[in-house]
């Protein structure tokens, strides 16, 4: 890869993580907060804004969660703290600091993935080459579900589903389409 | 829901921590002694654990490409259309130090401007710029704002209106969201308008200068810009 394509891939890394991040950050506050979209929207560049700085004061280093997450946090906080109208105790860099959310536990993981035989190291490689090769809406649904923990509707709005029954509908094909790929793939593997 | 659904549901309560500790213990000696329970438990797990990981490197090298640009070419990547209220403490303490000397050091000024033309262009704009007040929740701040509003319009205790404007004007852009940041326009136009009434050039200039750089309409910015023009004529 020549450094100009390596510089436009960068671009795009960057523009896909705002684009992806603003159309949710957008339906999450609007529908756990009941904040509106104009408000929603100043809240989204003040996060960004915020995010720069920490990432610019290297306050990101030791951060366990993803970026995702953790901006995600941000705006939660800023939106907390905007509906109550600077009636909160919270200071500004309190806000900022109390971000290290993460629904899944990893002992909660490492202890299913260690029972019996547990997973070898190549099963553990072909989930991950599954994982990252997820065709759409597969990928956008069960990432936004078990990676930013969004909630069927929420997901649904985010991506433009007709409601929160279509994409629990989808989301259990794709869980099912993953499992028989790995299934399907590890058996020809042992073969 | 079926028995695999809700197999399904109660993996996702124990991977999310959200079990007892005995329902915990049991789950997994379940998952120990049924193989086909246990793998798709761990096709789950697997899949949750590659996707963290897989979010989590993304997120790295995002983060990555965050820290080598600048504070412009950041803003053009996120497209965010207007300057971010937020501003760095230090920033927002000397904003707060300026906003305040402003309305402590206003009290005394020498006026050695021409009062009656200082005052007529007061007069003249003071109608370019409708309030919102109205459109806004009926409660004691808009009734305050009203009353410091209606000074400003007949010439009516501009000594206090002024100080009091200034306060607010000092709250409204303020880094923290307040009772008064809804009302950056209404104040800061209102504020400039009394100084201007006051005889007082200066401090309208500087009130201006403040509200085009805390100001999200470009229709006030243009206004304010223009004023700030004829003042400098006079």
């Amino acid at each position: 890869m020549t450094k100009e394509e390596f510089n436009i891939q960068d671009e795009r890394l960057l523009g896909q993580f705002f684009e992806k991040e603003r159309s949710k950050v957008l339906v999450v506050l609007r529908n756990r907060l009941s904040i509106s979209t104009e408000d929603a929207e100043d809240i989204y560049q003040d996060a960004c804004i915020a995010l720069f700085n920490n990432i610019q004061k290297g306050k990101l280093k030791t951060l366990t969660c993803s970026l995702s997450t953790y901006y995600t946090q941000i705006c939660l906080n800023m939106g907390h703290n905007f509906v109550n109208r600077g009636h909160s105790t919270i200071s500004f860099n309190q806000m900022l600091d109390n971000t290290q959310y993460d629904e899944y536990g990893l002992a909660q993981l490492e202890a299913v993935l260690g029972l019996g035989d547990g997973l070898s190291s190549e099963q553990t490689k072909m989930m991950r080459d599954i994982v990252q090769d997820l065709p759409h809406p597969c990928e956008d649904i069960l990432w936004a579900y078990y990676g930013d923990d969004l909630s069927m509707k929420e997901i649904a709005d985010v991506i433009g589903f007709n409601g929160a029954d279509s994409v629990k509908s989808k989301k259990s094909q794709c869980m099912s389409r993953l499992k028989e790929r790995f299934t399907r793939i590890i058996k020809s593997f042992y073969e | 829901m079926n028995n695999l659904e809700n197999f399904d549901t109660r993996l996702e309560l124990f991977l999310k921590n959200k079990m007892t500790e005995e329902e915990g213990k049991a789950f997994l000696s379940e998952l120990q002694s049924n193989p086909d329970l246990r793998q798709r438990a761990q096709t789950m797990a697997a899949a949750i654990k590659n996707m963290k990981e897989l979010r989590y490197e993304h997120g790295q090298g995002v983060a990555s490409q965050i820290e080598s640009l600048s504070e412009r070419e950041f803003r053009k990547e996120a497209k965010l259309s207007h300057k971010a209220r937020i501003i760095s403490l230090h920033a927002f303490v000397k904003i707060s130090i300026a906003a305040c000397f402003i309305g402590i050091i206003s009290i005394g000024t020498y006026r050695y401007y021409i009062y009656n033309e200082t005052i007529a262009l007061g007069n003249s704009y003071y109608s370019e710029i409708p309030t919102e007040l109205v459109v806004r929740d009926a409660d004691d701040v808009s009734a305050q704002l009203a009353q410091l509003f209606k000074n400003v319009k007949n010439n009516e205790d501009l000594d206090n209106t002024i100080l009091n404007l200034e306060e607010k004007f000092c709250l409204a852009i303020s880094e923290d969201f307040n009772d008064y940041t809804n009302y950056i326009n209404d104040i800061g136009w209102n504020l400039a308008i009394a100084h201007l009434k006051d005889g007082d050039r200066e401090k309208a200039i500087e009130t201006l200068e403040l509200l085009i750089s805390h100001s999200e309409s470009d229709i006030i910015v243009e206004k304010c810009k223009k004023l700030i023009s004829d003042i400098k004529q006079l």
